[in-house]
């Protein structure tokens, strides 16, 4: 007895998960997730009639979890300092920690990550912020989480070239999906451009309860009672807010609450940021006798089915990155019983590594 | 100087034949804005109900040629944002 105690202790405390990534073959250790070997690769690349992208060098960096201790992502120079995952382990907390994965913060951006479309690191500017970061030996995975932190927590200021991607800067009456690309965009997804014009709906509300599972509709006149409505939300809340104009025509932005009780509002149509409400209504042209509908959207779930079908975002091909996006996003993606996004942690790090 | 009545007769006319807008029901203009060489004008349900948030809706009208136009930002925001305030017709409720 004590001996199987003794064997379920040995692997509890020694086990060491690892995974692999697509295409990986058995025995072949040269490559991510292991290091890679400069003598060698230059023949696995012959072979193959591939060209490795050094800016983005996947193999730089080790994953490895216990399952009692939590998971780590670790940079290569330094698991080299150390001396291997062994020795790593047996350093004080306060080292392992700056290299902890915070899974609640994982969840958050693995909720809504998906292979088919293209990701936002893959930006000119975000790419330099990943580049630099990735200097100091961070890495590219724990970075490209910073970023869609970043955009929840301060807004698009920063990637302010993400959003002109949204449109091509004309007005086609999309109003509403423009907007709804700025919620896709700010959780890290970032699908391809489609300019079909209108939704099915003419109205605001239907339209957008219809793209998003979850969706709450709040109506508010003044400035004052938006701003509180839309406090009310918290931190890194966000949604739409649909105007109108005295001609009676109407017009759809997304905002989001941002660091230090602000409010940004973005309008996904021409790319423009505003840092108030007041600016943004006024430059839409918003009468203040009429309400705003306010959408709350940030726990809220895409309904991609119904994106599809009202054309908001592209069906299965013709994706930027040249994939069969929803398509591949439908087949990963894994629900629980509230119909929302749930994948697991290593299920994220093995498409990750597989980019 | 421009009868509005026959403006608006024409366009009502020509929107009730176009087909993009159908799913809404019957559209009617709203209101009709004076812009210079161009009119926009705003088309809304009919049966739209006053807590209703329609988006958008808006048409360029050339002047001179009658053609309808799509509306775009390339238009002079602040010379719209000005008629608003003083529009050119409003359909009377």
């Amino acid at each position: 007895m004590n001996d199987f105690r003794d064997y379920t202790n040995y692997c509890r405390d020694n086990y060491l998960a690892h995974h692999g990534i697509k295409n990986q073959q058995w025995g072949v250790r040269n490559g991510p997730p292991y290091p890679l070997d400069k003598k060698t690769s230059a023949k696995v690349k012959a072979g193959k009639g591939e060209k490795r992208n050094d800016s983005f060098n996947v193999g730089s960096q080790h994953t490895a979890s216990r399952t009692h201790q939590g998971s780590y992502t670790v940079p290569n120079h330094v698991l080299n300092e150390v001396g291997g995952w062994d020795n790593f382990f047996k350093k004080d907390n306060q080292f392992k920690n700056s290299y902890k994965d915070n899974d609640n913060d994982l969840k958050e951006v693995v909720k809504f990550q998906n292979t088919g479309w293209k990701n936002i690191a893959e930006f000119d500017d975000v790419k330099e912020v990943i580049q630099s970061n990735f200097k100091e030996g961070k890495g590219e995975f724990r970075l490209r989480r910073d970023v869609v932190q970043d955009i929840r927590k301060n807004g698009f200021s920063n990637y302010s070239r993400l959003l002109n991607e949204v449109n091509d800067g004309n007005e086609h009456n999309n109003c509403s999906k423009c907007s709804d690309m700025v919620e896709l965009m700010s959780r890290g997804m970032n699908p391809e451009y489609f300019s079909a014009g209108r939704s099915k709906f003419g109205m605001l509300n239907s339209a957008t309860q219809y793209h998003w599972d979850g969706a709450t509709v709040y109506k508010e006149k003044s400035y004052s009672n938006i701003e509180n409505r839309i406090k009310k939300f918290g931190n890194h809340g966000s949604g739409t807010i649909g105007i109108r104009r005295a001609d009676g025509s109407g017009h759809s932005m997304h905002f989001s609450t941002i660091t230090g009780g602000k409010i940004q509002v973005q309008d996904g149509q021409n790319g423009k940021i505003y840092d108030t409400l007041e600016s943004a209504l006024s430059a839409e042209g918003h009468d203040p006798n009429q309400f705003c509908s306010i959408t709350r959207l940030d726990n809220a779930t895409p309904n991609i089915d119904h994106m599809i079908e009202d054309s908001v975002i592209r069906t299965s091909v013709n994706w930027r990155n040249g994939t069969t996006g929803v398509q591949n996003m439908r087949n990963t993606r894994l629900y629980n019983g509230k119909n929302d996004l749930q994948v697991g942690l290593t299920d994220f790090n093995r498409r990750y590594w597989s980019e | 100087m421009t009868n509005v009545d026959t403006v608006v007769r024409n366009l009502q006319k020509a929107f009730d034949n176009s087909k993009e807008w159908s799913s809404n029901g019957t559209m009617v203009i709203n209101s009709v804005l004076d812009l210079g060489s161009y009119y926009v004008v705003t088309l809304v349900p009919k049966n739209m109900k006053p807590d209703d948030f329609f988006i958008d809706g808006r048409f360029k009208v050339n002047k001179s040629t009658g053609k309808i136009e799509p509306f775009s930002t390339d238009m002079d925001r602040e010379k719209y944002l000005k008629a608003l305030k003083n529009p050119f017709y409003v359909k009377k409720k």
